[in-house]
């Protein structure tokens, strides 16, 4: 594998795809490079700066969709220019959640596909807050990868512009401002992102800017995922009509309930893909059937737009 | 007109983040406006020409984050207080004496009242200053270092470097526009609590105490000299239209490794960084604007080179999240 020393000091170097980043010992500061020899081309310069249970880690892509995920840490992820999807990681206890960044972008270099800007380990510092807001409680996980409205979108974009700052500024060298910095991003991520802990801050005050019936129908989603839902189900689970639920989810989410579903489906079905165990009894069409995708080659067609890759691609690796 | 915050108020409980402005010709008023700002006592010994007094403060829970603009050539004793203050001097001229030393703080530096009383003297001065409780700040030093907290203190009001500048001015500007603007962001305690500590930590950083011993320096240079000059020279002509070469001369290097020294620095264009500073520059003064001065929303973004207000209206609430009628009404 060959280093090449990027003109600003970053090491880069060529690889194909993220490797999951290894926890490192308390207290270590380092830059850590991560990343795998892969598809000739394709360069993927990452610093990752990684200590106790924050990392932060700049990833530029030359490639306008690379594959995304890790499934031990909270990726949050602005996409500057291109379109570039992460993966949901797991959902129970200890695992972690990805959070989806379609588009944020202030439009940068049109050579960059994407910059992941942050992961941050499950387990939330200490002293952060968090514990009062109930994120070290069992079974904490995040409920939407999006913000739970335009106004926290903004405020996290900005936090982590502003935290892509001081690592390039070698900053967070400084343990003040690594404390500092980690409460910050944790914070942050927690009053952005509806779950389990922090439901809204200041319940009433509207933090929750979406209607009642958008979160009640995506909680509905959620937990029925593997059933056969109808657009009518969700509807009268929301508690209001079919042509409602769907204009207000088109407000609040971009896409139709049934739209939703699938991404929900699909997120669940990449999980077992990254899961499986390829010497068992498990085949990509059994599972894709699990969540309710009986064609397989619509499925296909339909990862591939949300992965980058086949489902066959995921499976092996 | 005057806002209520507690000298000393508690920095545990239920933090709640206020936002008022203040305006006034009368410079009494004004006295007891800055005595109540700067947490002490403040006495003048001199007043030359008019006096106008034009400001807003945000506090947040026991700290505030205020904007001055003062049209006067003035003279003043400040006393010892209970709390330090940094403030960012955009324009005019302050001049502070402290302990024996004088200083001189040009457009663009920041300055460390460490809050054991001084004689300051200032002449049309805009500036932001962060008002922080001297037990805040020592709590926060305590976090990392071993030390006896009654013998926490500033020993110094200079940056101890130009990356400490920096650092400073980015952790301000950071704070206001994704917190102290931002709704989300002003709702919740958790973003609240960590961004006191944010305040805090930069505050000993950025400037040399009794705690600095033992922590590492912030690595220089953090800004390469091409990017530095160019932002220096779009921060002080911010008003008006400057071109791309006309940056590219000041900072001696063609305009295209200018804006590959920009894009690597700031992320954006000399152009987009030229904006932001215009909004920034612009969102200042609609919070600061007082309601008998007639100004306006197009008035206002068109000081700033914003010739189209709708496009300005979209801009800003991209960036502030409300829209700029909104801030101009307080």
């Amino acid at each position: 594998m060959e280093h090449a020393h990027g003109t600003d000091g970053v090491e880069s170097r060529r690889a194909g795809s993220l490797a999951p980043v290894p926890p490192l010992s308390l207290g270590r500061f380092l830059p850590h490079l991560v990343g795998r020899d892969g598809a000739a081309g394709v360069t993927v310069r990452t610093r990752l700066l990684h200590i106790a249970d924050v990392s932060v880690c700049r990833t530029e892509y030359s490639w306008p969709r690379p594959e995304g995920g890790s499934t031990s840490f909270i990726a949050v992820g602005r996409v500057i220019s291109g379109r570039f999807m992460l993966t949901a990681g797991g959902e129970g206890p200890g695992g972690g959640a990805t959070i989806l960044f379609p588009d944020g972008g202030d439009g940068t270099d049109s050579r960059t596909g994407a910059s992941v800007r942050l992961t941050v380990q499950n387990e939330l510092p200490p002293r952060s807050g968090a514990e009062r807001a109930g994120a070290g409680a069992p079974g904490f996980r995040f409920l939407e990868l999006r913000p739970r409205s335009s106004h926290a979108e903004l405020h996290l974009t900005g936090t982590l512009g502003y935290v892509d700052r001081l690592v390039r500024a070698g900053s967070l060298d400084h343990p003040l401002l690594l404390a500092a910095t980690t409460q910050l991003v944790a914070a942050s991520l927690l009053s952005s992102f509806p779950n389990t802990g922090v439901v809204a801050d200041r319940a009433g005050e509207g933090g929750d800017e979406r209607p009642a019936a958008v979160r009640r129908a995506t909680a509905f989603i959620e937990e029925h995922a593997g059933s056969p839902l109808t657009a009518a189900e969700i509807a009268e689970a929301a508690g209001v009509g079919v042509r409602a639920l769907q204009h207000a989810f088109r407000r609040h989410h971009g896409m139709t309930p049934t739209a939703y579903l699938r991404r929900a489906r699909l997120e669940r079905a990449h999980q077992d893909l990254v899961r499986a165990d390829r010497n068992g009894n498990e085949t990509v069409a059994a599972i894709a059937a699990r969540w309710g995708f009986q064609h397989a080659g619509r499925f296909a067609a339909w990862y591939r737009e949300a992965y980058g890759q086949p489902p066959r691609a995921t499976f092996r690796a | 007109m005057t806002v209520s915050v507690r000298p000393g108020a508690a920095v545990d409980g239920p933090l709640r983040v206020t936002t008022a402005r203040f305006s006034t010709r009368d410079p009494d008023l004004g006295d007891a406006y800055l005595s109540e700002t700067f947490r002490c006592a403040s006495e003048r010994i001199s007043l030359e020409d008019g006096y106008r007094l034009r400001a807003a403060r945000t506090a947040l829970g026991a700290v505030s984050v205020g904007r001055l603009q003062l049209v006067a050539h003035e003279r003043r004793r400040l006393a010892p207080g209970e709390a330090v203050s940094v403030a960012h001097l955009l324009g005019g001229r302050y001049r502070v004496a402290a302990g024996g030393a004088e200083l001189d703080v040009r457009p663009g530096e920041v300055v460390l009242d460490p809050g054991g009383g001084c004689q300051l003297e200032w002449e049309d001065v805009e500036l932001d200053a962060v008002v922080l409780p001297t037990r805040l700040v020592a709590d926060t030093a305590l976090e990392s270092v071993d030390l006896d907290p009654r013998r926490f203190r500033f020993t110094g009001q200079r940056p101890v470097s130009r990356a400490a500048l920096e650092h400073w001015v980015a952790a301000l500007r950071y704070v206001e526009t994704y917190v102290l603007a931002n709704p989300a962001a002003r709702r919740s305690e958790l973003v609240l609590g960590a961004t006191l500590r944010l305040l805090a930590s930069a505050a000993l950083v950025v400037f040399p105490s009794t705690a600095s011993g033992a922590s590492p320096q912030l690595p220089e240079p953090a800004t390469p000299i091409v990017a530095r000059r160019a932002a220096a020279f779009i921060e002080e002509h911010a008003a008006r239209p400057i071109t791309l070469s006309e940056i590219a001369a000041t900072a001696r290097v063609t305009p295209r490794a200018l804006q590959y020294a920009f894009r690597r620095t700031f992320d954006t264009t000399p152009t987009g960084y030229h904006r932001r500073v215009r909004l920034e520059r612009a969102h200042r003064e609609l919070q600061l604007a007082a309601p008998e001065d007639g100004e306006t929303v197009t008035t206002i973004a068109a000081r700033w080179g914003f010739a189209n207000p709708g496009r300005f209206a979209a801009l800003y609430r991209r960036t502030y999240g409300t829209s700029p009628s909104t801030t101009l009404r307080g």
